[in-house]
């Protein structure tokens, strides 16, 4: 089933999405199915026949095409607020006040992430400063103390079951961060700083694919969320710290 | 043959935009093709392909960048020369001064012009292909920054991208005069006694898209140019400071990416619903013909044409704001 449909939810966000997807689907097959089978029934019943007289002219009724009209307009308007709702949730809410503070970095064609370290605090950076053969991709100055413990990887860890904080930001084109397990999309626009919160709630590694056409190498710019056990998460961020 | 090329004649003109789309279609078909083919035989060698495209698919195998400029120009050529032009300029020049008695269309002379600025656009498109670099690689939405720093983001981006850009603009000149064409023949060319409660619905679709494409064409059209002048005038209309691109700082400072999406979108919304006001308007009009009573349905229906297409042209730009 799980390859014809889509991936499993790992997030409350993801399943209020199917939840509102599949509800939208429904309407719309019964009102298709219905409109289908309609059309056949009188096509069948009022077809042309042999010697048959002309059917008597009914007058239009604006009544019947007002009823039907402001009937899906309400549908529509519904399925919309609906939708909205579970959209607003992620976009126009704050992330929680314990949330994990990550940042996003994105550049033809790589993706970087940047944690803030044991004092909780992300240095100061600088464009000049930026070497991606030294493995600096954000210009981390080092002459800044706050930024001496700063973490850096080229794959996104999060704990489960924590909400984390997204600051996203591009460094040239616009590129797009999205991982269909969360049902998050979000563009990365270059002198923007994007935020977005989500808290996924199953360990696993998931694809994270660019979304938006960002030049040659767009079919190659991917890497992964490792969601892992908060011990885990933590012994990794110790590990990684300079 | 003058009186095929350069004629003002409203039918003739409505077949060449017709003819035009036609063409464009069955190019975007053959782009499209080409793209499933590299899919399914990514390193299939076809002779022809080098023959059209030397650098593209040198050897006879597509490279990657080639694969993207096709995807590129199949999606402008299909919604910019296809879906634009053929409900609206072919069908609108044709038949709406037959629908509303008229033996004209308002300004034939622009009619003319507004159909060969399309054509001299698409061939501007088409060349996109033939020159150093290929054609562009940014997608049919030519998002900036990817569109508006030169080559330096990718092949594609120098020539063909500044050739996709005059195009757009020669498309919004012409898109622009049948807009004011329309209006004008609609508003002051019905036939005598014919008032606007008794068009049929199809007239009523071509003038509000009309209203449409002159409130969206012309914000393309210096979209257009502001990011022509971004490319080679070192303005930053769209590209914003402290980008880094291929380990160079660019020397930008103060644009928006999202002002493009703002803007090009504006005109997004008048392509989208003109299919969609057409096919509603004829589906309509031949359903109530066959009850012999064909005026009846304006008197009605006209007028979900205006919130229907102002609020998809207030949603669209509402859509893109939140794009970032």
């Amino acid at each position: 089933m799980s390859e014809w449909w889509f991936p499993a939810a790992i997030s409350r966000h993801a399943i209020g999405f199917d939840v509102q997807f599949n509800r939208t689907l429904v309407a719309a097959c019964i009102i298709f199915v219905t409109a289908q089978c309609a059309l056949l029934i009188i096509a069948w019943r009022f077809r042309a026949r042999a010697r048959s007289a002309a059917p008597p002219k009914k007058p239009a009724s604006s009544r019947l095409e007002l009823v039907w009209t402001t009937a899906t307009a309400c549908l529509f308007l519904g399925l919309l607020f609906m939708g909205g709702h579970v959209w607003a949730g992620v976009q126009f809410t704050p992330a929680p006040p314990n949330s994990e503070n990550i940042e996003v970095l994105a550049k033809q064609f790589a993706w970087n992430f940047r944690y803030p370290g044991p004092d909780g605090k992300f240095g100061r950076t600088d464009i000049h400063l930026i070497d991606d053969a030294a493995n600096n991709p954000f210009g981390l100055d080092d002459r800044d103390p706050f930024a001496k413990d700063d973490i850096t990887s080229a794959t996104l860890r999060v704990p489960v079951g924590r909400p984390v904080k997204l600051t996203l930001t591009s460094r040239d084109v616009i590129h797009s961060f999205f991982v269909r397990e969360l049902r998050l999309k979000q563009d990365l626009v270059p002198g923007m700083k994007i935020p977005l919160h989500f808290q996924a709630d199953t360990i696993g590694t998931y694809e994270v694919p660019c979304s938006e056409l960002c030049g040659l190498g767009h079919f190659q710019m991917r890497t992964t969320v490792v969601v892992m056990a908060a011990t885990d998460y933590e012994r990794w961020k110790r590990g990684q710290t300079h | 043959m003058r009186r095929y090329l350069f004629t003002t004649n409203h039918k003739i003109v409505g077949l060449q935009y017709f003819w035009l789309s036609l063409l464009a279609v069955l190019i975007g078909l053959l782009l499209s093709l080409l793209m499933r083919f590299h899919l399914v035989n990514p390193n299939a060698k076809v002779g022809w392909f080098e023959m059209l495209w030397p650098t593209g698919a040198a050897g006879g195998v597509m490279t990657p960048e080639l694969y993207l400029s096709l995807m590129t120009m199949h999606g402008t050529i299909m919604i910019f020369f296809v879906l634009s032009i053929t409900p609206q300029s072919a069908f609108g020049h044709y038949f709406l001064p037959l629908q509303i008695g008229s033996r004209k269309m308002a300004f034939p002379l622009l009619s003319a012009l507004s159909f060969w600025f399309t054509a001299a656009a698409f061939l501007v498109m088409l060349s996109a292909f033939f020159v150093p670099g290929g054609a562009p690689l940014s997608g049919w939405t030519a998002y900036p920054p990817l569109s508006a720093m030169g080559a330096i983001t990718g092949p594609g981006e120098g020539m063909g991208q500044t050739l996709w850009i005059a195009s757009i603009a020669l498309f919004c000149v012409g898109a622009v005069m049948g807009a004011i064409n329309f209006i004008a023949t609609v508003l002051d060319l019905r036939a005598p006694g014919l008032r606007m409660m008794q068009l049929p619905l199809t007239c009523w679709n071509w003038l509000v898209t009309a209203i449409l494409s002159l409130l969206g064409f012309p914000v393309l059209l210096a979209a257009a140019m502001l990011l022509l002048l971004d490319r080679h005038a070192s303005t930053s209309f769209f590209v914003p400071g402290s980008l880094v691109v291929s380990d160079r700082v660019m020397a930008h400072s103060g644009g928006s990416p999202l002002l493009w999406q703002h803007l090009f979108c504006s005109s997004d919304t008048r392509r989208s619903t003109s299919p969609f006001f057409l096919e509603w308007g004829s589906s309509r009009k031949s359903s109530r013909l066959s009850r012999a009573n064909p005026y009846s349905d304006t008197k009605s229906w006209w007028w979900p044409r205006f919130p229907s297409g102002f609020s998809a042209f207030w949603c669209g730009g509402t859509i893109c704001s939140r794009a970032g």
